[in-house]
């Protein structure tokens, strides 16, 4: 047995696409399911804080249109994840309504499952009072405080709730908050296949054309999917699946490409086997998958405080070399106002921070001043603090009387609020299914 | 040969909110070779000027032909609202570009 699936895109609505590339040639190999993840935590946690928009919302409508009609076309479900980025309830409604406009436009009758999976804090906090739950990183063990601070939290599916929905007979699955590879994993599982290579597949498939070389992103690539594992071939003309591009995808963005866990076990690729085929396919095999207590992964964010940034640039040498001290004495100064304050030189060591080994600056820099306060007000009031100051600042040598630093304007940028990640934590679960509300909305009209 | 200039593909990204995770493939097994037999996490830790704890992984990929090594974030993306330098960590990789490379000499590193 073996089940083609269609990796469309490696995130819907990032950027304005053209289907005639990749995707139209792909719907031609009949793919039995198309799947294309929309999300990600690594945008930071002010989407999830705020459940605002990620994407220009036109170009999401635009790419969520070419899927549904492709799928349409076919006849066969399409599965998209991570709605709106978040995958909080807004980004799933925002999604669901493109799909109903999409359905009226098309005269299509559509059944769109949609899964839900923001999570109440009462929840979680539960949880907690059943023991300690560790985050996989960065964050310490999850306390009742960080809960409480905690604007928005979403739990991210595995496969189970869409192997259920496409069970109901969905067109289009619009998830919430998703383990990427589990979107890729359900049409396979649902099809029978085992799951060592229904994650496998998923893992290959996540980012659609990041698996292929050279460097081309959201383009479309096909798998067939069968129990031995998996055979990938770009659909991108330009495009091969390497040795190289492989690996490198099962590399992306974890610690270790020997091993992915999820909410029901452990996908092991510690003997994985990459072939290439021919000039543009590649075969992987020799993947493992060892069932392990059930988890859930929780992300959640909270409000940190209001943000007002100013740029200026720099080009006195004098002030250049001085600038450390100049920089300390401005944050004592407004942080004594009561509120926080971050420069970033760029021209030095913006990009890297503290990790930067090298913090020579060049003979001109650009200084970032961000404030961050509990009102829009104090922080834009310290944010024009720092630039006043700087503009009229003295250093060793100074020659300049009618100040030091350039800009395009006197003005700030009120960038509203900031947020912080308040949970990251991997909670322990009797039924890693239960927590996902599933809606079935029909949606058209006509065939 | 710079390092650089004998892999494929040299990037970085998050690995979740806590770490940032470098990646560097090659597509030619014995530049895979003489890379592995010149790095390990103490150089590429010099190479960054952190101290050693602060790399949590270094893998050597053998059927990838690609190496590993994640650092832990001195503060974990969005870093609390304030200061975030690189939120995706996707600019982090620059160091390593410039490592030296002793192209086939098998024996000058191996410890």
């Amino acid at each position: 047995m073996t089940v083609r699936l269609l990796a469309a895109t490696g995130s819907v609505g990032l950027a304005p696409t053209d289907p005639a590339r990749s995707f139209a040639p792909a719907l031609s190999r009949q793919p039995h399911a198309i799947v294309a993840d929309a999300g990600s935590a690594d945008v930071g946690p002010g989407f999830l804080g705020s459940g605002r928009a990620y994407n220009n919302p036109e170009w999401e409508e635009a790419e969520l249109g070419h899927l549904i009609e492709g799928a349409s076309r076919l006849g066969v479900p399409l599965i998209v994840g991570s709605c709106g980025v978040h995958g909080a309830d807004a980004g799933v409604e925002a999604y669901s309504a493109m799909a109903e406009r999409a359905a009226r436009r098309l005269g299509r009758r559509l059944r769109l499952a949609l899964i839900f999976s923001e999570q109440p804090r009462a929840w979680l906090q539960a949880a907690l009072a059943r023991g300690t739950i560790e985050s996989p990183g960065g964050l310490p063990p999850l306390t009742a405080e960080a809960v409480d601070a905690s604007s928005r939290l979403v739990a991210a599916m595995g496969a189970e709730p869409i192997v259920a929905a496409l069970a109901q007979g969905a067109d289009v699955v619009l998830a919430g908050r998703a383990c990427d590879d589990a979107l890729f994993a359900a049409p396979c599982l649902r099809r029978g296949i085992n799951p060592a290579s229904s994650f496998l597949a998923g893992k290959l498939l996540e980012n659609a054309s990041l698996v292929a070389s050279p460097f081309v992103i959201r383009e479309a690539v096909l798998a067939e999917v069968d129990d031995d594992g998996v055979t990938l071939e770009p659909m991108l003309a330009d495009q091969r699946c390497t040795r190289a591009s492989v690996a490198a995808q099962l590399m992306y963005e974890r610690r270790t490409p020997l091993s992915q866990p999820g909410p029901r076990g452990m996908l092991e690729l510690g003997q994985v086997r990459i072939q290439e085929l021919d000039a543009r396919r590649a075969r992987i095999s020799g993947a493992s998958y060892c069932p392990t207590q059930p988890t859930l992964k929780v992300e959640g964010a909270g409000i940190a405080g209001q943000r007002s940034v100013a740029l200026v640039g720099i080009r006195d040498p004098g002030l250049i070399a001085a600038l450390d001290t100049v920089a300390a004495e401005i944050t004592t100064e407004v942080e004594t106002s009561g509120a926080q304050v971050a420069l970033h030189v760029f021209g030095r060591d913006a990009t890297m921070g503290a990790f930067e080994p090298t913090p020579a600056p060049g003979h001109e820099v650009a200084l970032l001043i961000e404030t961050l306060a509990a009102t829009q007000q104090q922080a834009s009031s310290a944010c024009l603090l720092a630039r006043r100051r700087l503009f009229a600042s003295g250093y060793p040598g100074q020659k300049a009387t009618a100040g030091s630093v350039s800009g395009l304007g006197d003005e700030l940028w009120e960038a509203g609020a900031a947020y912080r990640w308040t949970v990251n934590h991997i909670v322990p679960v009797d039924d890693p299914s239960a927590q996902f509300v599933t809606e079935i909305r029909e949606v058209g009209s006509g065939a | 040969m710079k390092l650089g200039e004998l892999a494929i593909i040299v990037r970085s990204k998050n690995a979740g909110i806590g770490h940032v995770t470098v990646d560097v493939v090659f597509d030619d097994a014995r530049a895979y070779a003489a890379a592995k037999g010149a790095l390990d996490a103490e150089r590429i830790a010099k190479a960054y000027g952190v101290p050693l704890e602060r790399i949590t992984d270094y893998v050597e990929f053998a059927e990838g032909l690609a190496l590993k090594v994640t650092f832990r974030r001195e503060r974990i993306a969005g870093a609390d609202g304030l200061g975030e330098t690189d939120v995706y960590g996707s600019s982090q990789y620059a160091p390593m570009l410039e490592l030296e490379i002793g192209e086939g000499d098998d024996t000058s590193h191996h410890a």
